[in-house]
């Protein structure tokens, strides 16, 4: 008996772990029953009124197999916290309060009203009574005194219950206040499950119980420590969790496992639609027109074979698991907890970039393949430089090996300029095509008294069709410089000496029929 | 008693792999607190980052430690903290109150300046009472009637009558221009009154005497008995440096000497003494992100691009439920005597506020204030004779002079414009720098970011499952998927359920087991690029059971945990189930369609698109993968169109019926990348607009 007491006492009805996804949590709760007759019956109550009960489902942990888990809602009305019932009945009162005076204050106004209608006809009748020969001034007197004690005396009476119904509304407010931080409903409910099992023997039998709650999230956060003293630069990824959860009840003294799976996303790929086509002849003024592409590719994913260091990685096939090594408390208050995942060292390659097409600036950035074992969801890194820290970077999901690449911030002593040099369109004489020519000289200026090296990054356009011809002049355009046919993207990799300018001018031109709009 | 104790082992044996990490309220109340001493400030232009430091012995196991009254100016997601010879577990930060308010003396305030209303608002009652009395006197003329109008009138000509009347007016205004000159004197009492209550009330009202902090939680587990080191670094808000320099310029030898220095500035609500002070020119406003230089290109305004549409779209079904932070009940109480403070502190600022501007309603007329204050200490002065008649009809005269005067008095205007610094717009002003979108890639990140959308707004998927799934790794067979078991053609199946229930007659629904068995399923990934670059996992089952699966709901649980629900159709035995797991971002997915625009032929000109598909499949798992792609090819609808396959790298496969789609089936490495290119072209007479579905 007392062995079953002591069991009951460790594992009665209690939550064993959790597995938080991005948007819910599921969790797991153990529960002893003593087996009779072949049967064991394990009653799990308070589950939040929120559970999805479809996704009630059990194990059993000794011998013995379940039959089947029944559920019910329970109503606690009683179970109003006490505080709240206090803060109700305050709020009543003062609701009743707020109508009694409320009530005096319109009538007080409407005395009011009939005082001014009196005034005005006091005043009419003194100017007629004026012309009177007989002596009246004592009842004017009268008049006037008593219009004045009345009104003074309404007035009064008006102010003091404005006074009293701003303090009644300001303690209502109070009430609401305090009612809303202690999420008080009308009725409070719960889930309660049974779990019938069959069983051998008459000992005790353990059983789990699974199920799934909202309100419960975690969110990654990462910081990048970007050492660029050291001769290679040596880059830190610390990754750390944010979990939250507002399910109804604490996860007491629980395991918890973080799931990398995006819900949001769908379980299943879809299926393309047939495309057919359709067309008619056109008589519409050919126009050509301007567009961007995202023809970036993926480069070579890489193989990290390596586990975290403060929790442990398991592939769920489509998603990982990162157990956190310890049990812990998350509250349901809502409020962020901070877990520290893993820290990840890798080296990376630091790049000066200037992108003059897009910015005037130069970007110091780093170059890195994701040295985690697990992806990187979609979130905020926050950057440290030098243990400088210098900004957000806000990236999407990154798979573990795939490269990313950060902006450290732009140099302010690296200065660019971007001029047109030529803007011009002529129409060919002899042929039938117009021609548009355009030149850029992109000057960088080292303000430093260090020698920089920048990459520059330019585009120039790429036809889609073969009535519009682009072609980069290889005599005009200076520089030793890369072009990327497929991306349109011309490369120059300048290094320039303290203090030292340079420039380089990229000239290109486009051909399209002299019957063309060029939009 | 051997029994109990070996029950004890057991369970701590169970538990001994799992240290608890418990931070319950009492937990954190009963940790030890230790202060970490600044020691180090980087200022950066509009913030700071502040780093305390500290040590502590603590003997090997888990511990729980407490660094209290950081300001409540920081911004909690910058807390960081380094722990050395320790394993740090768990940080909680936690906005915690850490002395009594002083609301005793912003209620007393409070009380005083409602007293001041009270009086306040009698005095205007009584001086508005007053000016309409003295309104109604002013205005009494006797009205002149017509006889004939009037013949019973009772006017008649009094002269003495008369005199009387008009003394009895006079004397009464008198009465009534002193009375107004006394609230007047009183009313500047009470101005007075309310400049020392507000005086009073304004280090009240300052909020940074807020008495609210943030506390640090750490839990931490050492190996060993060890001193630890603890460097906590957090940002604060409302601090900054701008540098300044004296320039010295000796004109007898021409040289020019520039001492720079830093402001700095800081309203933190701590004080940072005997720190390291360092500047950094470093603006987090003005970090920006490496811009992403996209490819460039030219086209016809009608040129079409094949882009891709679901066939049947996922149902809509919402996530749940984003969680709302909600207090904890234990801080409830403090939380409702800060949020009291906070109310009272707004109510004396208003009242404040509100006081003021009533007060302000009222001329002063400080001349006669004056004079009425002095007289009502001059104890043998007669009332009458201090202010002669005439002389306060014109001083009340003035005073509406002034006021009238003073409503002429234009406001001073404060401009919020600043100087702009150099604007990124000026740059995306030139006119090539403004690309339009390409309708494909434009309608494929809106397909990617819709489903995002969509997903954010849908949870558990209930999706109808074939009857046979397309598993390209197990061979076809093909039943009837319409098949229902309730309509089985004679086919009756009984299904005994196991053990005895009791079904009460509440009209819900009691869940009976009926079977359990255990299937191989194999998995592989599917992926439809056109629609989305994600790939998702999808298990494939034969029915071996000897028995039809039924039509019904299916919980799908993957590796133990509920994963998606969804829908199984009737599936005879040996026919395939489809299981869909859920999407894999560790496997990667671009995809990108160029077409080229080209004229073909002499007499009969067409014009030609060729469309370039290329798609890389990157496996950032560590293991190989099997994974199936889908793409398509368009179907003409016309004669006049002739769509044209030209080429694959990789060998691909349709299924019967396939209505232009196709599909890949690729073994790819762990950590490797394949490419598929596809190539097919769209002919059409020249000059034809074509378009798609």
């Amino acid at each position: 008996m007392l062995l079953i007491t002591l069991l009951n006492w460790t594992y009665a009805d209690t939550i064993d772990s959790v597995l938080v996804f991005t948007d819910r949590a599921e969790i797991t709760r153990q529960n002893t029953a003593p087996c009779s007759n072949n049967t064991a019956e394990f009653t799990f109550t308070k589950l939040p009124s929120t559970t999805d009960t479809k996704t009630l489902r059990s194990e059993m942990l000794s011998d013995g197999s379940i039959v089947g888990v029944r559920h019910r809602t329970v109503i606690h009305d009683t179970s109003i916290d006490e505080r709240a019932r206090v803060l109700l009945e305050k709020r009543d009162e003062l609701t009743k309060d707020l109508r009694i005076k409320t009530n005096k204050e319109k009538a007080l106004s409407k005395e009011l009203k009939l005082l001014e209608q009196y005034e005005k006809h006091f005043a009419e009748s003194l100017k007629i009574e004026l012309n009177a020969t007989t002596d009246l001034r004592k009842k004017w007197g009268a008049g006037l005194q008593m219009l004045r004690s009345e009104k003074l005396k309404v007035n009064d009476a008006k102010h003091e219950i404005s006074v009293d119904l701003a303090d009644i509304q300001l303690q209502i407010g109070l009430v609401d206040d305090q009612l809303n931080r202690l999420n008080v409903q009308p009725t409070q409910q719960s889930i309660e499950a049974t779990v019938l099992t069959q069983c051998t023997g008459t000992g005790t039998v353990q059983a789990t119980l699974h199920y799934v709650v909202p309100s419960a999230s975690w969110t990654p956060e990462s910081d990048l420590f970007v050492d660029s003293d050291a001769d290679n630069v040596n880059i830190k990824l610390q990754v750390s969790a944010q979990i939250r959860q507002a399910t109804g009840e604490d996860w007491s003294n629980a395991k918890i496992t973080l799931s990398t799976a995006q819900p949001n996303l769908g379980a299943y790929a879809l299926y393309p639609a047939p495309i057919r086509i359709k067309g008619n002849p056109n008589q519409e003024q050919k126009v050509m027109v301007q567009s961007t592409e995202d023809r970036s590719s993926l480069g070579n994913a890489g193989i990290v074979s390596r586990g975290a260091t403060s929790v442990t990685i398991d592939d769920n096939g489509q998603s990982m698991q990162l157990s956190l090594p310890h049990r812990t408390t998350i509250l349901s208050n809502g409020q962020p907890h901070w877990v520290p995942i893993d820290v990840v060292q890798t080296e990376g390659v630091v790049q000066n970039i200037s992108i003059p097409r897009a910015t005037p600036y130069v970007f110091e950035t780093v170059r890195f393949t994701n040295p985690a074992a697990y992806s990187l969801l979609s979130g905020t890194m926050h950057l440290y430089k030098d243990d400088v820290y210098i900004g957000d970077h806000r990236h999407s999901t990154t798979a573990p090996g795939e490269q990313m690449e950060i902006s450290l911030g732009t140099l302010a002593h690296i200065r660019v300029e971007r001029n047109t040099l030529t803007d011009k369109r002529k129409t060919k004489v002899l042929g039938k095509s117009q021609q548009v020519t355009r030149a850029y000289a992109i000057s960088i200026q080292n303000n430093s008294n260090e020698s920089e090296s920048v990459q520059i990054r330019e585009a120039i356009p790429l036809s889609k069709n073969d009535d519009i011809q682009v072609t980069l002049s290889k005599e005009e355009t200076t520089g030793i410089y890369d072009f990327d046919q497929y991306k349109g993207f011309v490369r120059w990799s300048i290094d320039l000496e303290p203090g030292k300018r340079e420039t380089v001018e990229l000239l290109y031109h486009i051909s399209v029929p002299s019957d063309w709009e060029i939009n | 008693m051997r029994s109990i104790l070996l029950t004890l082992l057991l369970i701590s044996a169970a538990h001994a792999d799992v240290p608890n990490v418990t931070l319950s309220p009492d937990n954190i109340a009963q940790s030890p607190t230790i202060s970490a001493d600044i020691h180090r400030v980087v200022v950066y232009g509009d913030r700071a980052v502040v780093h305390r430091t500290t040590d502590a012995k603590l003997t090997n196991g888990v511990h729980t430690l407490r660094l209290p009254n950081l300001p409540s100016t920081i911004d909690p997601s910058s807390i960081r903290i380094d722990v050395t010879n320790a394993a740090l577990l768990k940080m909680d930060t936690r906005l915690v109150d850490t002395a009594e308010y002083l609301i005793d003396e912003v209620n007393t305030l409070i009380e005083k300046m409602k007293v001041l209303d009270q009086d306040l608002q009698k005095l205007l009652i009584r001086r508005q009472t007053l000016a309409k009395e003295k309104n109604i006197l002013q205005s009494a003329t006797p009205k002149i009637k017509k006889k004939q109008e009037h013949p019973d009138s009772i006017v008649q000509y009094n002269l003495q009558i008369w005199k009387q009347n008009w003394t009895f007016i006079g004397d009464k205004l008198d009465t009534v221009n002193k009375e107004l000159l006394e609230v007047d004197a009183l009313l500047e009492d009470k101005r007075i009154l309310l400049n020392n209550l507000q005086a009073q009330s304004r280090p009240l009202l300052n909020k940074n005497t807020s008495k609210t902090s943030y506390e640090v939680v750490i839990v931490v587990e050492l190996s060993r008995t060890a001193n630890i080191d603890l460097n906590l670094q957090y940002t604060v808000n409302g601090a900054g440096w701008v540098p300044t320099y004296n320039v010295h310029y000796n004109s007898q030898t021409d040289q020019t000497r520039i001492e720079s220095a830093a402001m700095v500035m800081q309203n933190s609500g701590e004080n940072w003494s005997g720190v390291a002070l360092e500047l950094a020119t470093s603006n987090r406003a003005t970090y920006q992100s490496l811009p992403n230089l996209l490819t460039w290109t030219l086209g016809e305004k009608n040129e079409y691009i094949p882009v891709a549409r679901s066939a049947k779209s996922r149902p809509n079904v919402p996530l749940y439920p984003p969680l709302t932070a909600q207090t904890a009940k234990a801080d409830f109480d403090k939380i409702s005597e800060r949020v009291l403070y906070e109310t009272k502190r707004d109510e004396l600022g208003t009242l404040s506020t509100f006081l003021q501007q009533k007060i302000s309603t009222v001329p002063t007329n400080s001349v006669i204030a004056q004079k009425l204050l002095e007289e009502r200490t001059a104890t043998t002065r007669q009332a009458s004779n201090a202010v002669p008649q005439s002389a306060l009809f014109q001083a009340i005269g003035d005073a509406g002079q002034i006021d009238r005067a003073l409503e002429g008095i234009p406001q001073t205007q404060y401009s919020a414009r600043t100087e702009v610094d150099f604007s990124m717009d000026s740059i995306f002003m030139e006119g090539e720098m403004v690309a339009k979108e390409a309708p494909l890639r434009s309608a494929r990140r809106g397909s990617r970011n819709t489903t995002a959308t969509i997903g954010a707004q849908s949870q558990v998927a209930t999706i109808p499952l074939s009857l046979e799934a397309s598993n390209f790794y197990a061979p076809i067979r093909h039943h009837n998927t319409t098949f229902n078991i309730s309509e089985a053609q004679g086919l009756n199946l009984l299904w005994k359920a196991p053990g005895k229930f009791t079904i009460p007659s509440d009209g819900q629904r009691h869940k009976v087991p009926l079977q359990s068995q255990s299937f191989d399923a194999i998995s592989f990934y599917e992926a439809t690029p056109s629609l989305e670059e994600v790939a998702y996992l999808k298990g494939t089952v034969e029915n071996t059971s000897g028995l039809p699966i039924l039509q019904g709901n299916a919980n799908i649980f993957l590796n133990g945990h509920y994963t998606v629900q969804s829908r199984l159709n009737t599936t005879k035995e040996g026919g395939l189930l489809e299981l869909p797991l859920g999407a894999d971002e560790n496997i990667r997915i671009k995809r990108n369609i160029t077409p080229l625009q080209r004229k073909e032929g002499l007499l009969k000109q067409q014009d030609i698109t060729d469309y370039t598909i290329t798609i890389e499949v990157g496996n950032y798992k560590q293991k190989p993968i099997s994974i199936r792609i889908l793409d398509q090819l368009p179907i003409a609808q016309m004669d006049e169109i002739t769509i044209e396959f030209l080429d694959s790298s990789h060998t691909y496969q349709q299924q019967k019926n396939h209505q232009g789609v196709l599909y890949w089936d690729l073994n790819i490495p762990a950590g490797q990348t394949e490419t598929i290119v596809l190539k097919y072209s769209i002919a059409r007479p020249t000059d034809w607009k074509i378009w798609g579905n």
